[in-house]
């Protein structure tokens, strides 16, 4: 009884009369009824038409709906293409899209089915217009008939060129016709380049294979990507050479095959080499054990399997199971070779693991294919599709880019994608030294690979080949989206600066014949040698307006620097070199008349006592000033540096500040947190080893700092645990970089920067940073550091010697070398010997910067 | 005392960027984890920053999770993933005045990133980055692009495809021919 209550919670009941229109029908949450048409009807699509006409009474909803979704109707009679065709045709035949049967004399209303796509006919020769010798049927997709030789061969020219649309052909080959036609029949059938699907059914009961047919039409259809083949021979051998041609179908998407004889175990190779294979179904009366040996690696992409076999063993199944992307699995068998129920229920547990893949269309499959998720493993890239594969590489260096093209279809589309900037002095095309191949052909390659390349760098090209930025304007257009050209002005550019004056943004290197700068309306960056080059010889005009960056040697010409300054009043970063032991004062007064200097770089040599007061007025007038670079270079002992970095309390809102002073001291920076609240980045040169203990504790309470590099040479005297200490103190600090810096040549004894690590036992990550390496210092290192597992070293020569002390690190994982010197002697074969002997290595990275 | 008030300001954002990110929100994984993330720290991803801001600013929900459907957030991707927003939340924002993104392009990882990409799982390795991209963290993007680029860096072919699992599909023909059209860029003197 209650149960009744709570089920028929519903309280109106539906009647659907126009009255009840207003009112909220509920129903039952069980009930078919709660449901509106639209989702009705789209349940019920899928009932047979029979059904559908014996449902049609179950409630009015029913009635409505059950009918909606019939859009298709099959007559089963004689009457459409046999009898009073001639009339009907010219009226319906352009709505007729299938035809399943032509008898011969209806086949002149074939002319008038315009629309036509799929036809079934018994013979070729049938759809032809005897007088005329024309197709009948145009522009089909797909295509079934019997081949039935001669008759055919002559008409399968004609046919071909006016149904180049063909998609999809079956062909029936009842007595063995198609071997001894071969020639023609594949040459006619690969002139048709959109075919995706050839059936063949052959009895193949002469002497010679398939081999040849199927080689010529797999080698010419590119885009083939499903075949049927039903071969009905006894002949093994024969079938043996039909399957030879597979070879040439390694682009095989779905692969059906039916073969009437035993195949030997040598037959079944080409088949594994259909890598891409998504469905795969084979009948044949005997499978040999070991075809589905490894079958995980041959098809990583199928997810359908249907075999058909005499016999089925356990270790089908276990090779069966390795599948990675396997979905559907159908058996027919005769007999099951030690095979019960839970075997199967184990292989569908092991199927399930590794059937987590996840679902990401990438695939380039045309038609039908596209609906079709491509399935792949978790671990492969294969998973992402193009713009996250183009995103991941494009921080590929060049050289590599070029390398990885042929890794597969998806990097060849994608591996260029993403160069937006050539610079042609990078490698490898410096290496190449343009002399192989000329900077001419090697610019024509980069446009056609690179197609959104913004920007080129032609800064430092060398002599002889500065005649590229004169052709350059030629075959500008080659390069779509070019938008911004980097050069050098030289002596003789002159001649090209006019053309390519639009493009030029930034110029480097400006020599005497500085007047084409004057082309250049939107250069933004510019690295001159001096002032003086961006005035004009005679009229003493300024050539350059509006820059973003530059960078210049200052020689005391406050006078220029001044009207460089009013020209340029929104430049935002400065990088300036002076030698001179004075004019500091004059040339920061004209420097803090930029309102919108965010960045400043100074490298001074020999200066004076006046630097502190000069940097203060840019402090205090420079707002905008985050980024301050301060290199103090003098032989001379200064006592003024304390004071230099007191003044640059006014720069509050530095954010990126690198300093190396003559002299550093501890007690410089012992109010460092209140000079730059905001401090993120501080780069320390540190000449004389002054930092110590007590300054990592003054560099502790800076609020902001994330990232600390200390440039020092190898006598500092600080351990590891004093920067851990300082990691876990410090707020915001993430990393902190020690550079160890050659003193000069000769006078660093290396040795001793390994005196300093050893103490660090626990090491697991060392990147060092050294001019030379001697192989003594890693002599022991398997002592020094058991638990190492990460070693970056960068250094100018490396050899053998250095490896075999690498590899006795019991705990290394990851090997990164930078070298800078080629002739180090090292071959391919000592890594390979330095992976197999280093017990736990997995990575190793070499490289080498001439 | 202008400058003091300009500095001013600028640590306010910061104060309330921390402040924010002790309010934990829920973030939830297709195979249905649910983890705790500091706001600011979720908001690295554009996804869920877009989906808290859509729900109103006054009251940020922090009972029901938000729902990262995709299948790449698994379990083990999101942990990973809330570990690098977490440590990363308070880097400093982008500053227009420089081209920092494009340096950035140039540098290594730190030390820390590269420890924290340098999964063993691979198949765990490429549902971080899957997610990230689906996410929207394009931080997290790039620290994964740059570990996987270091990896291909100087390999064969061959190498790399074992390495990554990517199925070869040039027939040996077509991976001649494209051989060929880039021998020039080995070509030594």
């Amino acid at each position: 009884m209650t149960q009744q209550m709570t089920q028929t919670m519903a309280s109106l009941v539906a009647t659907d009369d126009y009255e009840d229109d207003d009112i909220q029908q509920i129903y039952p949450e069980d009930s078919l009824d709660r449901f509106g048409d639209d989702l009705f009807g789209i349940l019920l699509s899928h009932l047979s038409l029979k059904d559908r006409l014996r449902f049609e009474c179950v409630s009015k909803q029913f009635q409505r709906t059950v009918f909606e979704s019939v859009v298709n109707i099959k007559i089963d009679d004689k009457l459409i293409l046999e009898e009073n065709t001639t009339q009907l045709f010219p009226t319906f035949g352009p709505l007729v899209t299938r035809i399943k049967s032509v008898s011969l004399p209806e086949r002149q209303s074939l002319i008038h089915c315009h629309r036509l796509s799929h036809l079934r006919i018994y013979s070729l020769y049938d759809i032809f217009d005897t007088t005329s010798g024309q197709s009948l049927a145009k522009n089909l997709q797909k295509f079934e008939f019997t081949f039935s030789g001669n008759e055919d061969k002559e008409v399968l020219s004609p046919f071909v060129a006016q149904n180049q649309s063909l998609k999809n052909i079956k062909i029936i080959d009842k007595n063995s016709v198609i071997p001894g036609n071969f020639p023609e029949l594949s040459q006619q059938l690969s002139r048709l380049p959109e075919l995706r699907e050839l059936t063949l059914f052959s009895t193949l009961n002469n002497q010679n294979s398939l081999n040849e047919f199927l080689r010529t039409i797999g080698l010419n259809c590119k885009q083939m990507k499903r075949l049927t083949l039903q071969l009905m021979s006894n002949n093994t051998p024969l079938n043996g050479q039909t399957l030879d041609s597979l070879r040439v179908y390694q682009r095989l998407k779905r692969l059906d095959l039916t073969i009437g004889a035993e195949v030997e175990h040598q037959f079944w190779e080409p088949l594994k080499l259909c890598h891409r294979l998504t469905h795969l179904t084979l009948y044949s009366t005997q499978m040999s054990d070991n075809f589905l040996d490894n079958c995980g690696k041959h098809w990583p992409r199928l997810h359908f399997l249907y075999i058909r076999s005499n016999e089925i063993t356990d270790k089908c199944l276990d090779n069966i199971s390795r599948l990675p992307a396997l979905q559907i699995l159908i058996f027919t068998y005769i007999k099951a070779i030690g095979l019960r129920d839970s075997d199967f229920e184990d292989l569908l547990t092991k199927n399930m693991t590794q059937m987590m893949a996840s679902l990401e269309t990438t695939d380039d499959g045309e038609g039908e294919d596209r609906q079709q998720p491509q399935i792949y493993a978790k671990d492969s890239l294969d998973r992402f599709g193009d713009d996250l594969c183009q995103l991941l590489l494009s921080y590929l260096s060049l050289g590599d880019r070029f390398r990885c093209e042929c890794v597969s279809k998806q990097f060849r589309r994608t591996v260029f994608t993403s160069v937006v900037h050539f610079n042609i002095t990078a490698e490898p095309i410096k290496r190449n030294n343009y002399s192989k191949t000329p900077i001419f052909t090697i610019m024509q390659i980069m446009a056609k690979k690179c197609p959104n390349i913004e920007s080129i760098d032609f800064r430092g090209v060398i002599n002889s080949d500065e005649y590229i930025l004169e052709v350059f304007p030629v075959f500008r257009d080659k390069f779509p989206k070019l938008r911004e050209i980097y050069c050098d002005l030289v002596s003789n550019s002159g001649r090209w600066v006019r053309e390519l004056a639009p493009l030029i943004t930034r110029v480097k290197n400006s020599f005497t014949n500085s007047k084409s700068l004057i082309d250049c309306h939107r250069l933004s960056h510019l690295n001159a040698r001096g002032l003086l080059m961006l005035f004009d010889n005679n009229s003493e005009q300024l050539l350059i307006h509006n820059l973003l960056k530059i960078q210049f040697n200052y020689s005391n010409d406050s006078q220029l620097l001044s009207r460089f300054v009013s020209g340029n009043e929104s430049i935002k970063c400065v990088e300036i070199t002076h030698f001179g032991d004075n004019g500091l004062t004059e040339m920061c007064a004209q420097l803090s008349r930029l309102p919108q200097l965010r960045r400043l770089r100074l490298g001074l040599f020999n200066y004076d006592n006046s630097l502190a007061a000069a940097l203060h007025t840019i402090g205090l007038n420079c707002k905008q000033l985050k980024r301050l670079s301060l290199g103090l270079y003098t032989n001379e002992t200064k006592e003024s540096d304390l004071k230099t970095l007191d003044q640059l309390t006014v720069c509050r809102r530095l954010t990126h500040l690198f300093i190396r002073l003559t002299k550093m001291d501890t007690n410089l920076l012992s109010i460092c947190d209140k000079q730059w609240p905001r401090l993120h980045y501080l780069h320390i040169v540190d000449a004389n080893n002054a930092i110590d203990i007590q300054c990592l504790s003054h560099l502790s309470r800076l609020p902001a700092l994330q990232m600390l590099v200390i440039q020092c040479n190898q006598d500092i005297d600080l351990k590891d645990n004093d920067f851990e200490n300082l990691l876990s103190r410090s707020p915001k600090l993430k990393n902190i970089k020690i550079i160890i810096i050659k003193a000069s040549v000769g006078a660093l004894d290396p040795l001793k920067v390994f005196d300093l690590l050893i103490p660090a036992q626990s090491l697991t990550h060392l990147t060092l940073e050294c001019w030379q390496m001697d192989c003594k210092l890693l002599g022991n290192d398997t002592k020094h550091w058991p638990p190492l597992k990460y070693l970056n070293i960068k250094c100018h020569d490396f050899n053998g010697q250095c490896l075999s002390h690498i590899s006795r690190l019991p705990a290394l994982n990851t090997l990164i070398i930078s070298a800078v010197n080629e002739s180090s002697g090292l071959s391919y074969n000592d890594f390979n010997d330095l992976l197999s002997r280093s017990p736990k290595l997995k990575n190793i990275e070499f490289t080498v910067n001439v | 005392m202008a400058d003091n008030a300009d500095h001013i300001d600028g640590d306010d954002n910061e104060d309330v960027r921390a402040q924010q990110n002790l309010i934990k929100i829920k973030l939830k994984s297709s195979e249905g984890g649910i983890y705790e993330c500091g706001l600011t720290a979720a908001k690295m991803s554009d996804l869920v920053k877009n989906m808290v801001e859509s729900l109103g600013t006054d009251a940020v929900v922090t009972t029901e999770p938000i729902i990262l459907g995709n299948e790449a957030v698994t379990d083990a991707a999101l942990k990973k993933i809330i570990e690098w927003v977490e440590f990363h939340w308070d880097d400093p924002p982008v500053d227009h005045d420089f081209e920092d993104e494009k340096d950035r392009r140039n540098e290594e990882l730190s030390h820390w990133d590269k420890q924290f990409i340098d999964v063993d799982d691979q198949a765990l390795l490429f549902d971080v980055i899957a997610a990230a991209n689906y996410m929207d963290i394009k931080g997290l993007v790039e620290v994964g692009a740059k570990h996987i680029c270091s990896k291909i860096r100087g390999k064969s072919c061959q190498e790399v495809r074992e390495m990554l699992k990517i199925t070869n599909d040039f027939t040996a023909e077509e991976e001649d021919a494209i051989h060929k059209e880039n021998a020039w860029i080995y070509a030594k003197d």
